[in-house]
């Protein structure tokens, strides 16, 4: 899976603190062209910070952010090539499906352009929800809102895509079905995909690499190659094995 | 049965006019009839209704600069602290502590009796409650969302048309009912300063000249106009598209 060995996000010695509170030390690590990699941590450690720093959306920090080789904080240009799916849909409450999607198009681009019809329509039937268009957020369930959200993040042709917990709030089967699709889709993008979790079992069942973070504040444990071969089981002894190493490291402090 | 105790209260109030205009009271009290037939004799004469149509106009104008004045005042302080500080210490407490009619007159002296003043006096009387509503729907803004939108788009102008602003549309649409039915109470005495037509001028005339039917007539126009707007116009729009709008639940899924 590291096929092409490009490192497009490089991150160096970030450190973040919040006031006196230091949240992260020494961060370090990078994702490659196409990987899927996971960055996994008990709650409140600072992983949704770290995903929200190389977003682009938290300005003072110390360490550098590489987006295909720009430094995000010289160069931002680069965070065109990326998009974020958030822990909750985040939909406009007002807009259709189809205006939702649309949504993300409208605000990057100036103008709209002739294909960006037909961009809503690809991302809407890349997630499934080809007749939904028409609906509102309020009609649909939590794992179809999450799959607009989806949409409109792929809507924009990401190079980088990133997603922060967005499993978290739904139960078991529609996560499940949900982590196939984004494998799925990730798959047929090539996109290099950044996932925050705090659920081991997802992050083995969907990464290339598994960064764990633990420790107050939050620094690097490890991080674990998945070489399992996908479809992989979700409850083969391999897994479990490699569930209970991550929760081992989780428990330090 | 809630509207048949409604209209049977209103009967009762007709009648208990009725009955003590025919007492001893008359001569300051004309009965319903006499009142609403002075009215149709004043608005049927040549260029009666041209008053009443100069009012309205004067409303809405009024409301409507002190709509874009209030809502770009209240959308400013959350941008720029300066405005912030005047506004909240300075333009809102006077435009609160001033009575109106002070104001008014204020305007008759600076422009004189050509009719800017009335419009004036709406527009100070109706801006403060799109700043108040502003602000009222600033703090309720979803910060979830505003993030989403600046996670897709570096342009503060984007994010504000395409999100802060219909966010906003539910308070702006009470600001606006508020403003108006603030605005008829105030283009009266407005009228009655600084104008030589309107309503205003045409019940201060009646007035001056003893004629108490057509004084009594002119209120009820008044009241007629302010449950026409109330019920008819504003109640129509809520329930079609406001009601909508409001976000039902965008936090989570």
């Amino acid at each position: 899976m590291e096929a092409a060995g490009i490192k497009t996000i490089v991150v160096s010695d970030l450190c973040k603190r919040f006031g006196w509170l230091e949240v992260l030390s020494d961060i370090n690590f990078d994702v490659k062209q196409g990987e899927l990699v996971c960055i996994l941590g008990p709650s409140g450690c600072g992983k949704t910070t770290i995903l929200r720093i190389i977003a682009g959306l938290v300005p003072h920090y110390y360490g550098s952010v590489l987006l295909e080789g720009e430094d995000i904080r010289i160069n931002r240009d680069s965070l065109h090539n990326t998009a974020i799916v958030f822990q909750e849909p985040r939909l406009l409450p007002w807009r259709t499906v189809w205006q939702n999607i649309r949504l993300s198009l409208e605000l990057r681009n100036k103008k709209m352009e002739a294909d960006d019809e037909q961009l809503v329509e690809h991302a809407l039937a890349l997630v499934g929800l080809s007749e939904f268009a028409k609906s509102f957020p309020h009609q649909l369930s939590g794992g179809m809102k999450q799959r607009v959200a989806l949409a409109r993040a792929l809507v924009t042709q990401p190079q980088m895509l990133f997603m922060d917990e967005p499993l978290t709030g739904l139960d078991l089967r529609n996560r499940e079905e949900l982590q196939d699709e984004i494998l799925r889709i990730w798959n047929e993008k090539k996109v290099s995909l950044l996932l925050v979790t705090h659920d081991p079992a997802e992050a083995i069942y969907m990464a290339d690499r598994i960064i764990v973070l633990s420790g107050r504040p939050s620094s690097i444990r490890d991080i674990i190659s998945v070489s399992i071969p996908r479809p992989r089981p979700r409850d083969a002894a391999e897994t479990l094995a490699l569930e209970q190493y991550i929760r081992s490291l989780f428990g330090d402090d | 049965m809630r509207k048949i105790w409604a209209l049977l209260a209103i009967v009762a109030f007709i009648l208990i006019w009725w009955w003590l205009s025919a007492s001893a009271v008359s001569s300051f009290l004309p009965n319903p009839l006499q009142s609403v037939q002075a009215l149709f004799r004043r608005l049927s004469a040549p260029r009666g209704m041209s008053h009443v149509w100069l009012s309205l106009y004067r409303v809405c104008v009024g409301t409507f600069l002190g709509a874009v004045i209030g809502t770009v005042l209240g959308i400013a302080t959350r941008y720029v602290k300066a405005i912030e500080v005047v506004v909240r210490s300075v333009i809102y407490p006077l435009l609160q502590s001033v009575p109106t009619i002070c104001w008014a007159m204020v305007f008759i002296i600076w422009f004189g009796l050509n009719g800017v003043a009335p419009i004036l006096s709406v527009m100070v009387a109706a801006a403060p409650f799109f700043i108040i509503n502003t602000w009222e729907g600033m703090k309720e803004l979803d910060a979830n969302l505003i993030e989403m939108a600046s996670s897709f788009t570096r342009s503060r102008f984007r994010v504000l048309g395409k999100v802060v602003l219909p966010m906003l549309y539910p308070y702006l649409f009470a600001a606006t009912k508020s403003g108006f039915m603030i605005a008829w109470k105030i283009i009266i005495p407005a009228e009655i300063f600084g104008s030589t037509a309107g309503m205003g001028y045409r019940v201060h005339y009646a007035f001056s000249n003893h004629m108490i039917e057509d004084v009594f007539g002119w209120t009820l126009a008044f009241a007629a106009i302010l449950i026409f707007f109330d019920y008819g116009v504003f109640n129509l729009i809520d329930r079609k598209f406001v009601r909508k709008w409001k976000p039902q639940e965008s936090k989570q899924s």
